[in-house]
């Protein structure tokens, strides 16, 4: 009997995983320390069990035609990566698994997916002709502002973002350094198969807390690093989340 | 539809509605479920998601008037909540739901502005978080960021790589001679700083051709005024004086740097060099159309740095502007004027001692230099459209060179007098086209022209001598190149063709040697049609850059000295090739291979006497030989920025078959060099490593790098017949500073020189040469105090004293950082003159120059 049963709720489960929606969104960062904005294209992959979201950090080298001309116009910039960044959020098990860098070194962090404390406010605006209702969040340093939309029946968001009961489009942090804005909606009737993108990763995973931890001691290295001509190194305290408490 | 159940509870102490949701069919429960609690205006005031049993429970609220349900598989359910059940605590509401039949719609809706493209070749630094409160000028700030090194003659490099550019806020306005704004820009007015890698000047060959240029761009500090700057005035004793003034003008149409400074404590605000003999950067990319200059070329000799042996009085003034006219049109202008007045004393005694010969001389000299310098250049750029560009770039420069001396020469006294005249001028007119994404056509021509007349007079109680030089040369090089990108390959197609001649027209009077002429009337052309291929791949782990260069000599040499020209064709291939391999992120292989032909140079041609001061007079014995060198080296280098821990071991050998072989004539009176062409067979083998680490238990940084040389020579010297040299050169340094958080700080540098000289026929010279140099820092707020010194001793095995130098610098800034007080002093123990050792095959010499004596200087700097 208990068989039938798991067999009956997956095949009702896969029945009704017809749908994927690929949202575009716009990730532009800009640290209090930096001079310029790092604004990049972003894309979550979502089907309520599973999904993806991919930082485009590489981007296209042959964009040419897209390029602005003239520099100094439009001016965008990026640290040097070789891959793009994805978060991978696995609904059923409420784990996310993300690469977090101390300095340029890779970590690979499995965090849960319940570290957001929303606050429901009554505004509402429209976004891509979506209705979507204004929420709000303090997590790790900063506090947040986000819009979602019920309309679209899927429960998930951007980067990290999770647990509000529908699909968040857009998201700043109130002090403007961090800012997620949707730029294309796609619904598909085509299911794809999202898969954990970190699962072949050679990198362990480690807790937040153990990341957090070996940032601390490279940010304390780094401090009194001296190059041969008096160059430095630094760590931010903070990048999104705050990693070094004052 | 979907089925609902309400039920009312018992009284609890929260307003609570909770239940189970479930599948209408199956009556299985459903996890995941949104169950979402909204008023009238469908705002969601509360909100679920149901467990994996199906359950939910909820908080309400008054105005709560629906409960609805979201989830992807089943529809939505909206469920209106009993007026009266509002006022009840605790109800239990339980759903099922109904599967969608069909997925929901495909929609794609999108908004208007696009997705933003990626650049992917910046470094930024965020600039305050690299300050100590010590930096000054733009260069002092640079050498803090790392990856990023300042090298003696101004040349930035990041990564190893050069800097070509130094942009302001995107803007380059100084080209390559942009040692003006890291010496002369405020640390202070710089927000941010980008290393921007794979740089073209020219946006279309971006994504096309991987450039090893590197930009550097500086972003200004927000909310500047239109025009602003900062002025030093210091006043000091002995008659110091330091005058200093920087304006910046940003505006839309404009961006300008002008810098004007006076000084005569030793500092050199410009990017010319008259004290030691280093590489104008500028002019890198000049050194094939300039011609050379043998008789005020050489700066003094000395291992001591620029400040402490230059005697100076110079000024210098520079306007570096970019005006923007249209979209299309930019012009760039610079203009820069030097002059100085250098003192310089010198004593010398060698011994030259070979074949159980043994040649003393004792020389004393007296220098007044005056060099003179008016550099103009312009760009002007103009964009024809989205895919084309027109570029016209070109300079006009003079110098003057004037040194006049006296002094003794063993007994004989002596004066000389000499100055040149380097006017040189240059144009290059550049179009490019991308014909397609990754396809770009280019075409350019370029002339250059240098007259650099040179003149010598020399007056001794015996004779008069009189050396007028002219030295000219012409360029043209005229190309067309396509380049493309497929995948990851590069390729690259370069057709030319260059014409280069040189003229030489000498005569020397009142002085002779037998067998030996005074004159030369030489012209010297080569014309070539030239064809280069480069390919650039990557394959996995590994990196190939290769390239070929293919040219047609076409070489005719005229000197009336001889009884006949010589002219010649000549094909000449030179392959390159350097590979890499990837061990993993932080470590790599390399290895490279070279072969290459120099063409002797206008000034190793002429046949008769040069003469440059009141003892030194060349001239060659030559015949056209295209001279080969082969070089290849081999290296594993570790940069692991992570674990603070940088690592290189490398070897080169370079060999060269063919070249000059030095023949030297010397008595007490004169040196007159032969440079011979012929078999010389001279080698190069160097080991070398470097090594950086950072140690947490110390808080100190340590550096070790060691490099061993090993050079096999020949030479004559006066009837000695062929003698092979083997020089070999141990250099170690050890450096340790530290990074702790208060406001001392601490740094040593321990510098050893170990040079041996071997001759088949003489006997081996050697010496070793050690340094320390130790600072202290104190920078607590608005106060800094640096004590520095320095050791040396010119050889260890000899019975010369080391010098011991002392300076100090004290500087106060005010609270809005707008005034700053500064009362340095330099050379505190009043060093005079600075005693250095030198040995070669040939001889060894004790060499005494004069310093810049102590002195204290107070200034105040502010800004505006």
């Amino acid at each position: 009997m208990k068989v039938f049963y798991l067999f009956l709720f997956g095949y009702l489960f896969s029945f009704g995983q017809e749908n994927t929606v690929i949202v575009d969104y716009i990730y532009r960062t800009k640290y209090e320390e930096l001079p310029s904005p790092t604004v990049l294209n972003a894309q979550l992959i979502s089907d309520n069990s599973y999904s993806n979201f991919e930082i485009d950090a590489i981007g296209d080298s042959n964009f040419l035609e897209e390029e602005p001309f003239e520099s100094g116009n439009g001016f965008v910039l990026r640290i040097k990566a070789d891959k793009n960044s994805m978060i991978f959020k696995d609904h059923e098990t409420k784990y996310f698994y993300s690469i977090e860098q101390v300095g340029m070194k890779p970590f690979l962090v499995k965090d849960t997916m319940n570290i957001f404390n929303w606050q429901l406010h009554n505004e509402t605006k429209e976004v891509l002709s979506y209705r979507c209702q204004k929420a709000t969040t303090n997590y790790r340093g900063r506090s947040y502002t986000a819009y979602f939309t019920t309309e679209i029946p899927i429960k998930d968001g951007p980067w990290k973002f999770y647990g509000l009961p529908g699909l968040i489009l857009e998201v700043k942090s109130d002090d403007d350094v961090f800012n997620l804005t949707v730029n294309k909606i796609q619904i598909s009737k085509e299911a794809l198969n999202i898969v954990n993108p970190h699962i072949d990763s050679k990198l362990k995973p480690i807790t937040w807390q153990e990341y957090v931890n070996e940032y601390q001691k490279k940010y304390l290295e780094y401090e009194s690093y001296k190059g041969p001509s008096g160059s430095r190194m630094s760590l931010p305290k903070k990048r999104i989340e705050t990693l070094v408490e004052d | 539809m979907a089925l609902v159940f309400l039920c009312c509870g018992s009284m609890q102490a929260q307003n609570k509605i909770f239940g189970a949701v479930t599948d209408s069919e199956t009556k299985v429960p459903i996890e995941g479920v949104s169950i979402l609690l909204k008023n009238s205006e469908g705002i969601i005031l509360a909100y679920s998601t149901t467990n994996i049993k199906g359950e939910y429970s909820i908080q309400t609220y008054v105005d709560g008037v629906f409960l609805e349900t979201s989830t992807l598989a089943y529809q939505k359910v909206q469920i209106e909540l009993d007026k009266d059940s509002k006022t009840d605590v605790y109800i239990e509401i339980n759903i099922s739901l109904i599967q969608r039949v069909d997925a929901l719609d495909e929609v794609i809706v999108q908004a208007e502005k696009r997705a933003i493209t990626v650049k992917n070749d910046t470094t930024v630094y965020s600039v305050n978080k690299f300050k100590d409160g010590t930096e000054r000028v733009l260069e002092d700030l640079l050498k803090k960021l790392p990856g990023i090194t300042v090298e003696e003659n101004g040349l930035i490099k990041f990564k190893g790589k050069s800097v070509s550019r130094l942009l302001l806020d995107n803007d380059n306005i100084f080209d390559a001679n942009y040692a003006i704004g890291t010496k002369n820009l405020s640390a202070d007015i710089i927000e941010g700083v980008e290393a921007i890698e794979d740089y073209h000047d020219n946006a279309l060959l971006k994504g096309v051709k991987t450039s090893q240029d590197v930009a550097i761009n500086l972003k200004l500090k927000k909310g500047m005024a239109d025009l602003s700057g900062d002025a030093n005035l210091g006043l000091g004793i002995d008659d110091k004086q330091l005058a200093k003034i920087n304006a910046l003008l940003v505006s839309k149409k404009i961006k300008a740097f002008a810098p004007v400074s006076f000084n005569n404590i030793g500092e050199n605000y410009s990017p010319y060099n008259f004290v030691s003999n280093t590489l104008d950067i500028s002019k890198l990319s000049e050194l094939s159309q300039r011609t050379s200059n043998l008789v005020t070329n050489n700066g003094f000799n000395s291992i001591l740095p620029d400040n402490r042996i230059s005697v100076n009085n110079n000024f210098f003034g520079s306007v570096n502007s970019l005006f923007k006219i249209n979209n299309k049109t930019s012009i760039r202008v610079n203009y820069s004027h030097f002059n100085d007045k250098l003192i310089r004393q010198e004593t010398n005694r060698t011994v030259f001692g070979f074949n159980n010969e043994t040649i003393s001389i004792n020389t004393g000299e007296n220098f007044i230099k005056r060099p003179l310098v008016h550099a103009s250049a312009y760009e002007f750029i103009y964009k024809i459209n989205k895919s084309e560009l027109l570029t016209s770039v070109g300079k006009i420069d003079f110098q003057k060179i004037n040194n006049t001396s006296n002094g003794f020469n063993n007994e004989d006294l002596f004066s000389n007098a000499t100055v040149s005249r380097d006017l040189f001028f240059s144009n290059k007119l550049e179009y490019t086209k991308r014909i397609k994404k990754a396809t770009v056509f280019q075409s350019a021509i370029d002339v250059s022209s240098n007259d650099l007349p040179q003149n010598v007079d020399v007056i001794t109680n015996l004779e008069n001598v009189l050396q007028r030089i002219d030295f000219k040369k012409n360029t043209f090089d005229i190309n067309s190149s396509l380049l493309s990108k497929v995948k990851k390959s590069e390729y690259a197609v370069k057709l030319g063709f260059n014409f280069d001649e040189s003229f030489i027209d000498s005569d020397l009077r009142g002085f002779t040697i037998t067998n030996e002429n005074n004159i030369n009337n030489i012209y010297y052309r080569i014309s070539k049609p030239y064809l280069n291929l480069d390919l650039n791949y990557t394959i996995g782990k590994w990196n190939f850059s290769t390239s070929l260069q293919n040219e047609i000599f076409n070489i005719r040499l005229t000197d009336t000295n001889l009884d006949e020209g010589y002219s010649n064709t000549l094909f000449a291939v030179y392959p390159k090739i350097t590979t890499s391999y990837f061990l993993n992120k932080v470590s790599s292989l390399y290895a490279n291979y070279n072969f290459s032909n120099q063409i002797p140079e206008a000034q190793y041609v002429f046949s008769g006497l040069i003469l440059t001061n009141n003892r030194s007079v060349f001239n060659n014995d030559f015949s056209f030989n295209l001279f080969n060198a082969q070089s290849a080296g081999f290296g594993y280098r570790v940069n692991d920025f992570y674990n603070l821990f940088q690592f290189n071991i490398y070897t080169n050998y370079n060999y060269r078959k063919f070249g000059f072989l030095p023949v030297l004539n010397v008595n007490e009176d004169l040196s007159f060099s032969t440079n011979i062409v012929d078999a010389v067979n001279i080698s190069n083998l160097q080991f070398g490593f470097r090594l950086e680490k950072y140690l947490h238990f110390l808080r100190s940084t340590i550096n070790l790098n060691s490099n061993y040389n090993i050079s096999k020579y020949q030479n004559v010297i006066n009837t000695s017949g062929l003698r092979n040299n083997t020089g070999k050169n141990w250099l170690s340094e050890f450096k340790i500073r530290t990074g702790f958080k208060g406001a001392f700080n601490f740094e040593n540098n321990v510098f050893i020189n170990n040079n041996i000289f071997e001759s088949d026929l003489a006997a081996t010279n050697t010496f070793t040469s050690f340094q320390n140099d130790f600072s202290v820092k104190y920078v607590k707020n608005k106060f800094q105090f640096i004590v520095n010194s320095q050791y040396f001793k010119p050889d260890l095995n000899s019975n010369v004293s080391g010098d011991l130098f002392l300076d100090a610098t004290i500087r106060l800034t005010s609270k809005n950082k707008k005034i700053e007080y500064m009362i340095k002093a330099n050379n505190l123990l009043n060093q005079k003159t600075f005693r250095n050792i030198n040995q070669t095959d040939l001889s060894s010499s004790i060499f005494e120059h004069n310093l810049q004596e102590r002195f204290a200087l107070f200034s105040v700097g502010f800004r505006f």
